[in-house]
């Protein structure tokens, strides 16, 4: 058998051919002369990564990983993951503070949403924001959003009583925005749902699905994605839900590939329901 | 997702394809791997440079004909001669129609410069190319060329080398911007798309304009490498009004920056007249039932089938892996149609790097109606236009992008006349 037929790399990374095309659709590289683009970042980086690792660039942190090489490549290499598996591997970077905070938005969430007009007012400041891009590097320009003094999951406490009338039945993974930001969305889906004759149902304990965008497909962090995960796909088990809505696409493949349950979007169930009148 | 026609493959064969029939009022799909083999080509098309037995062509109108006599089973034969003849007069207007304007017709072929100074006989050339109507004649005695600093993919040098052999005197410049030698700061990213996009912006203009008109004294025309814009079309423009010489464009080593225009113009074309475009997506299998395809499936669709009336194959050739060559076999690799190639591998090619190849013909078989063929069998409604077909030589015909196009013209008016029964 011949070996270098039957040789897959990983990422597609050996059918490179330095085409440049990922070059010219790269937001990024139009933008940002910093950043190498996603050509030299990615594979063609690697080959020089594979050899020595000093050949690592911090300058590959500008990445979005928003996938547009990937669409343009006409060679099918996984150009993004190329870029975000050399950031894992090769980089000398610890999490900040900041990177803490920005990520964690179930601890920070709950700690604002108990505080809210306060942290709404302070964070809207211009004297804190500028201390807050020098300490923390959080980009003054940017505003925050505002957390809700009611978090979504206990406006719908209120009115948890009144879905038991209801045969059929949806779960709703709500995630951390609705929930902190913008509960009047997740009550605005209630009264959607059940004008459609169908009943919404939160988990006990609604937690992180694991998933994290592309972080649980990596072979590295599979155990730790669906370790994350559990509590959460037992809960949607033990619901007695026939389907389960989310927003978030990346939570939906996590939820089918780790229950049994259907795991669609709410404006999909909407129109399927729409589509059975 | 049901679509009259479903195009697998959005490079020029597929968008043409798809353009000819929205233009008629099929509703299209094309479903693109990534972007396409147009990203490489030079800016011009070719329909016929040279018959099979080596007889070069001035005038493709008028030796159609012979080509089919001489090569029955080359897609031009297939579609004959007056449907070639009758196909590539409409090219122009149908190009122009998407926003790409091109100078030439298929009565004489003219002549484009190429990156290296020579001048290549050509069907079609995008305008602001430096083109001329006979081999070796150019008007002028005294032209400028003008480099970016840093950009190894031009060469004044050869040009200039070129020109002298013909009697012309040039001068070569480089011009450098500070954004230019910021751009240096990554040597191999010193390619013709950041260095475009270095021209769309208009502050810039001012200063390369300047730079232009400083160094054209004496001069008759300037030479610019085609690297005038990437999102923006109207940087020549504007340099030209600020320089009082005729200014010209040269092609480039790859990426092109014409061929990149050229497909996001045709792209927005077919998406303008109300075509879908799934770019990034790729067919994966398909379901054949009694000579027909029923549907395609997608990596990104998963379980949607994409079902059509007609399906179209315009994946292309090597490069674009519409056709792949293994150690023992050439095959198409989305439904595994029917291939022609010699089964002794060391018939494919020959040791001569610079003669004629049989690989480079080889590709999928179709019956005289462009239809793909499985085993043997004729699959209806399932045509194959483009490079992926069996039976030319693009490098030694020159006729690469003609195959392209009339193909996809002529399968388009089939597929529409399937409605109109």
């Amino acid at each position: 058998m011949n070996s270098q037929q039957n040789s897959v790399s990983e990422n597609n990374f050996e059918q490179y051919i330095k085409c440049t095309i990922c070059t010219v659709y790269c937001p990024v590289a139009a933008v940002n002369p910093l950043y190498p683009g996603p050509k030299q970042a990615g594979p063609d980086g690697e080959r020089l990564r594979l050899k020595r690792k000093d050949f690592y660039d911090e300058a590959l942190k500008y990445c979005l990983n928003c996938k547009r090489c990937e669409v343009a490549c006409p060679s099918n290499v996984r150009i993004g993951d190329i870029i975000q598996s050399a950031k894992i591997r090769y980089s000398k970077k610890k999490p900040s503070l900041r990177d803490i905070m920005l990520a964690n938005t179930d601890i920070v969430g709950r700690a604002a949403s108990a505080f809210a007009p306060v942290v709404n007012g302070t964070l809207s400041l211009k004297p804190v924001k500028t201390i807050m891009d020098t300490v923390i590097s959080v980009d003054k320009r940017r505003s925050f959003p505002k957390y809700a003094s009611h978090t979504f999951e206990s406006m719908y406490r209120k009115i948890k009583d009144s879905q038991d009338t209801y045969n059929e039945k949806v779960a709703f993974f709500h995630g951390c925005n609705v929930n902190y930001n913008a509960p009047e969305l997740g009550m605005a889906l209630v009264r959607i749902m059940n004008s459609l004759g169908i009943g919404v149902e939160l988990l006990e304990k609604e937690k992180c699905c694991g998933i994290a965008g592309t972080y649980g497909f990596k072979k590295e962090y599979y155990e730790a994605s669906q370790a994350i995960g559990e509590s959460l796909f037992k809960q949607i088990e033990a619901s007695g839900a026939d389907i389960v809505a989310t927003d978030c696409e990346t939570c939906k493949w996590q939820i089918e590939m780790s229950t049994s349950k259907k795991c669609e979007h709410p404006l999909s169930i909407i129109a399927e329901y729409l589509d059975f009148q | 997702m049901k679509y009259d026609t479903v195009i697998i493959g959005g490079g020029l064969s597929g968008l043409a394809c798809g353009i000819s029939l929205e233009e008629k009022g099929i509703k299209c799909a094309i479903i693109s791997l990534g972007q396409s083999a147009i990203h490489f080509s030079s800016g011009s098309f070719d329909l016929l440079n040279m018959l099979p037995d080596g007889t070069p062509v001035t005038s493709p109108s008028e030796s159609f004909a012979e080509l089919e006599k001489m090569k029955p089973e080359h897609p031009y034969s297939i579609l004959g001669h007056e449907n070639c003849i009758r196909l590539s007069e409409t090219a122009p207007d149908f190009l122009s129609r998407a926003g790409l304007k091109v100078t030439g017709n298929n009565r004489a072929n003219h002549y484009r410069m190429t990156p290296m100074g020579k001048m290549k006989s050509t069907w079609l050339s995008i305008e602001n190319y430096l083109t001329s109507d006979k081999m070796g004649s150019l008007e002028w005695k005294n032209i400028a060329i003008f480099n970016i600093e840093g950009f190894l993919d031009f060469y004044p040098e050869f040009i200039k080398h070129e020109f002298a052999k013909k009697g012309i005197k040039c001068t070569c410049h480089e011009l450098s911007l500070p954004e230019f030698q910021e751009r240096r700061n990554n040597p191999s990213e010193m390619r013709s798309v950041n260095i475009a996009r270095i021209f769309d912006k208009d502050e810039n203009i001012e200063t390369i304009a300047g730079e232009i008109c400083r160094n054209i004294s004496g001069c008759e025309a300037v030479l610019l490498p085609a690297v005038t814009g990437l999102s923006s079309h109207d940087a020549l423009d504007k340099i030209r009004k600020k320089v009082p010489l005729p200014v010209y464009l040269v092609p480039t080593l790859p990426p092109s920056i014409p061929g990149i225009h050229a497909q996001q113009a045709l792209q927005k074309r077919f998406r303008e007249l109300g075509g879908d475009y799934y770019l990034g997506d790729t067919v994966v299998s398909g379901k054949l039932q009694d000579g027909r395809l029923l549907e395609v499936r997608t990596v990104n669709h998963g379980e949607v089938p994409f079902i059509a009336g007609n399906f179209v194959m315009s994946t292309g050739s090597f490069f674009s892996k519409g056709i792949i060559a293994s150690p023992d076999r050439i095959y198409e690799p989305v439904l595994g149609i029917d291939t022609v190639y010699d089964k002794n591998r060391s018939e494919w090619y020959d040791k001569d790097f610079f003669a004629e190849h049989k690989y480079q013909s080889y590709g999928i078989r179709t019956d005289r109606e462009l239809h793909a063929m499985k085993d043997g069998g004729i699959i209806s409604n399932l045509y194959v236009t483009g490079a992926g077909l069996y039976g030319f030589n693009p490098i030694k015909e020159g006729c690469g992008a003609g195959v392209s196009i009339l193909t996809a013209l002529r399968t388009a008016e089939m597929i529409s006349k399937n409605y109109e029964l």
